[in-house]
C-alpha cells in the first residue's frame, strides 16, 4: 500500500490516480490517517499565510528601495548638473565677459539638445533583407526603403499576407521572426524594451535582459514579461497564445490580471473569461519525461506528427537507462513509426529513435531502434536485466524507423521512404499487457542536451 | 451591530485557521479558497438575517464550505465530480477529520508568527520553490522543469522544507516559552 505521506503529496499536486485516491480513502478510514491529514492541511494553510506575508514584505521592501533610488539619483543628477553649469558660467563670465557669454550659452544649449534628445529617435534594430510588400510606419507614415532598414523606437512593422520578416536588435543578440500578416510596434522606454503585437505571430529569441528591466510584450489580451528566452507568441482577434521553448516567461491575462509562469515546453492562452494556466506542449495522451538520472532535464514539443525532443544521459544499455522519453501508454499489441529528419548531438555515442518499454523505471525491459550521429542504425534490447545491442545498418537522417510489438515478439524495421520496409531484427521480450511506446533521445553526455527532430510520428494500436 | 452578530463574527474570525485549512486543503488554490471563505461568511450572515438557528457554527460553516467546493468543481466543468464516488468519499473523510478535532492543530497567532519568522529566514531559492507551489499553484512537474530538476528531487526538497519549517516552529515556540 502506498504510504499516506506520498498520497497526500500527490493529492496536493492533483496527480492522484483513481486507484491511489481509493487507497487514500482507505487510509482516511482510520483515525490516525484522518489526524495526519488534519495536521497536513493545517500546516499547508498556515504555510500559505506565511508565504503570502513574506511575499508582501519583500514587495514592500523592493518598492521602498526603488523609491529611494529614484529620489537620490534625481536629486544628485540635478544638483550636479546645476552646480556644473553654474561653475562653467562663472568661469566664462570671468574670462570673456558678457559679450562672449551669450554665444557660449547658446552653443551649450545645442549640445544639450543633441545629447539629451528624446529616446524615441534611437535606432533599435534593423530589418534583415528586403521583404516584398513589407511596411514600416513612423508616426503613422510609411518610411521609404533605404539600403539598410533601421527600426527606431515607436516604429510599427507590418508584414504582408504572403511573407514574414526578421528583425535583429543592434545592441543585443535579440532576434524576432515575424510571420506573414503580423503587426508589431517596437519601443524602448526607461532602458527596457516594449513591444505591441496587435496581430499575427512572433517567434522571439530574447537575449538576457537587465535585472529588473524585462522586455514587455503587449497584446490585446495579454502581457508577456520576458527576461531572456525563446518563445512563440500568436495573436488573433479572440486570444493570444504563448509557447515557450526555452527559459521562462510570465504571461498575464489582461482581462483579469491573473498570470502564469510559462516555462520551456509549456504554453498558455490568454482570452477573456478563461483562467490562464501553463500547459504542456505535449497534448494528451502523449507524455514526456527523463528516464534515469540524467544530468540535464530534457523536453519535447509535438506539433501534429512532428516532434522535437531534447535529452541528456550517459547510457541506454546494459543495466540502466538514461534518456528523454516521449511516449504514450498502449494496451496490447501495436507499433511506433517515426522518421528522423534532424540530429544535433556532439557526442558520437548519442542516440535518437523509437522505443518500447515495459515501464518508466530505469532498468525496465525495453527495445530501442535508433540512429547514431555517425549514421549507424542499431537495435538495442533488454529482455530482462542486461541489454544487448545489434548494429543493423548505416545511413544518415532522414530515416524511417519502426518497432512492432506482437505478443512477446518485438520486430525492428527500417525504411528509406516509409513504404518499403526492411526487417532489422526481432527479439522476444516478455512484457506486461500495458507498455510505453514512443521516441527516445540521449546525448551520451550529462552536461549537454542532444536534439532530434522526428516527423510522421505515429503510434498505432493493433486492431486484432 | 447586534450582540448575536458580533458574537458570530468573532467566532467566525477566530475559526479562520481551521476553516481555511479545510477549504485550502481541498481546493489547493489560494484565491479560490479565499473566495469560498468569504462566500461562507455571506451565507452565515444571510442565515442569521433569516433567523436560522445555527447550533454548531464550525460544523455549519464547514458543511457550507464543502458544498461550495463541490459547486466550484462542477463550475470548473469537472463533471467527474458528480459521479466520482471516491472523490466524494474523500471529501466526506476530510470533513469528518476536521469535525473530530476542531482545534486542527490550531495555528494560533504565536504559532503563525513563528512560522512567518521561519519562512523569512529561508534561502531565496527555497522561498521561490514554496511560492511556486503554494501561491502560484504550479504542479511539481512544472516546478521541476523550471528548476531543471527531476520531479522526485522537487518532491524531496518540498518534504524536507516542510519538515525543517515544522522543526523551526517548535524551536521558536520553545524559546518563546522560556522567555528567550
Amino acid at each position: 500500500m502506498t504510504p499516506l505521506k506520498e498520497l497526500l503529496v500527490k493529492w496536493q499536486d492533483r496527480s492522484l490516480t483513481d486507484e491511489e485516491r481509493a487507497e487514500l480513502n482507505t487510509w482516511l478510514g482510520t483515525p490516525e490517517g484522518r489526524a495526519r491529514l488534519r495536521q497536513e492541511f493545517a500546516f499547508d494553510s498556515a504555510l500559505l499565510e506565511a508565504l503570502l506575508a513574506e511575499k508582501a514584505r519583500q514587495e514592500a521592501g523592493q518598492q521602498a528601495r526603488a523609491f529611494e533610488t529614484v529620489e537620490v539619483r534625481q536629486s544628485e543628477m540635478f544638483e550636479d548638473r546645476a552646480a556644473g553649469f553654474w561653475r562653467a558660467a562663472q568661469r566664462v563670465f570671468r574670462v570673456a565677459g558678457w559679450k562672449l557669454a551669450w554665444p557660449a550659452a547658446a552653443g551649450a544649449a545645442v549640445v544639450c539638445f543633441l545629447v539629451l534628445r528624446p529616446s524615441e529617435h534611437e535606432t533599435l534594430a534593423q530589418i534583415e533583407g528586403r521583404p516584398q510588400g513589407m511596411a514600416l510606419l513612423r508616426g503613422g507614415k510609411p518610411v521609404a526603403w533605404t539600403g539598410v532598414m533601421a527600426v527606431k523606437s515607436g516604429d510599427q512593422i507590418q508584414t504582408p499576407a504572403q511573407s514574414g520578416a526578421t528583425v535583429a536588435y543592434l545592441k543585443e543578440a535579440t532576434a524576432l521572426e515575424l510571420r506573414a500578416g503580423t503587426r508589431l510596434r517596437l519601443e524602448r522606454t526607461n532602458a527596457s524594451h516594449r513591444l505591441e503585437l496587435a496581430l499575427g505571430t512572433l517567434t522571439a529569441k530574447v537575449a538576457p535582459q537587465p535585472k529588473g528591466l524585462p522586455m514587455l510584450i503587449l497584446t490585446p489580451h495579454a502581457e508577456a514579461i520576458v527576461m531572456g528566452t525563446e518563445f512563440l507568441l500568436a495573436v488573433d482577434a479572440q486570444r493570444s497564445r504563448l509557447e515557450v521553448r526555452d527559459g521562462t516567461v510570465q504571461f498575464v491575462n489582461r482581462d483579469d490580471g491573473k498570470s502564469a509562469l510559462v516555462t520551456g515546453g509549456f504554453f498558455a492562452i490568454a482570452t477573456k473569461g478563461v483562467e490562464i494556466t501553463a500547459r504542456s506542449l505535449l497534448e494528451e495522451p502523449w507524455h514526456s519525461q527523463d528516464i534515469g538520472e540524467v544530468g540535464l532535464a530534457g523536453d519535447a514539443r509535438l506539433e501534429g506528427d512532428r516532434c522535437t525532443a531534447k535529452g541528456a544521459g550517459r547510457n541506454t544499455c546494459l543495466t540502466k537507462d538514461q534518456f528523454h522519453f516521449v511516449y504514450k501508454a498502449l494496451e496490447g499489441d501495436g507499433e511506433v513509426i517515426a522518421r528522423i529528419v534532424d540530429l544535433q548531438m556532439s557526442h558520437p555515442g548519442g542516440k535518437a529513435g523509437v522505443v518500447i518499454r515495459e515501464s518508466l523505471k530505469t532498468a525496465a525491459p525495453h527495445a530501442f531502434l535508433f540512429l547514431r550521429p555517425d549514421g549507424h542504425v542499431e537495435f538495442e534490447h533488454r529482455p530482462a536485466i542486461e541489454s544487448k545491442s545489434d548494429r543493423v545498418g548505416r545511413d544518415s537522417a532522414p530515416r524511417w524507423l519502426r518497432l512492432t510489438r506482437k505478443g512477446d515478439s518485438i520486430a525492428a524495421s527500417i525504411s528509406p521512404d516509409g513504404q518499403r520496409w526492411t526487417k532489422a531484427g526481432a527479439v522476444r521480450i516478455k512484457m506486461s499487457k500495458r507498455i510505453y511506446i514512443g521516441l527516445g533521445v540521449t546525448s551520451w553526455d550529462n552536461a549537454a542536451l542532444a536534439t532530434s527532430v522526428f516527423d510522421n510520428v505515429r503510434v498505432l494500436a493493433s486492431t486484432r | 451591530m447586534s450582540e448575536t452578530l458580533k458574537q458570530v463574527t468573532t467566532e467566525f474570525l477566530a475559526s479562520r485557521p481551521q476553516l481555511m485549512a479545510f477549504i485550502y486543503g481541498l481546493v489547493r488554490h489560494p484565491q479560490t479558497a479565499e473566495d469560498i471563505y468569504q462566500e461562507v461568511w455571506l451565507k452565515l450572515a444571510g442565515a442569521l438575517e433569516t433567523g436560522t438557528v445555527v447550533q454548531n457554527q464550525a460544523n455549519w460553516c464547514r458543511a457550507v464550505a464543502k458544498n461550495l467546493i463541490l459547486q466550484h468543481w462542477r463550475d470548473q466543468r469537472d463533471t467527474k465530480v458528480v459521479a466520482d464516488s471516491t472523490l466524494l468519499e474523500f471529501v466526506d473523510y476530510v470533513e469528518l477529520a476536521f469535525t473530530e478535532d476542531d482545534s486542527a492543530r490550531n495555528y494560533g497567532s504565536d504559532r503563525q508568527y513563528a512560522l512567518n519568522q521561519c519562512v523569512e529566514a529561508l534561502p531565496e531559492k527555497s522561498k521561490r520553490l514554496l511560492l511556486l507551489k503554494y501561491d502560484e499553484g504550479f504542479s511539481i512537474g512544472v516546478i521541476a522543469s523550471h528548476f531543471r530538476q527531476s520531479t522526485a528531487a522537487v518532491i524531496k526538497a518540498l518534504v524536507r522544507l516542510r519538515e525543517a519549517l515544522a522543526i523551526c516552529v517548535e524551536k521558536k515556540l520553545k524559546l518563546h516559552e522560556l522567555g528567550l
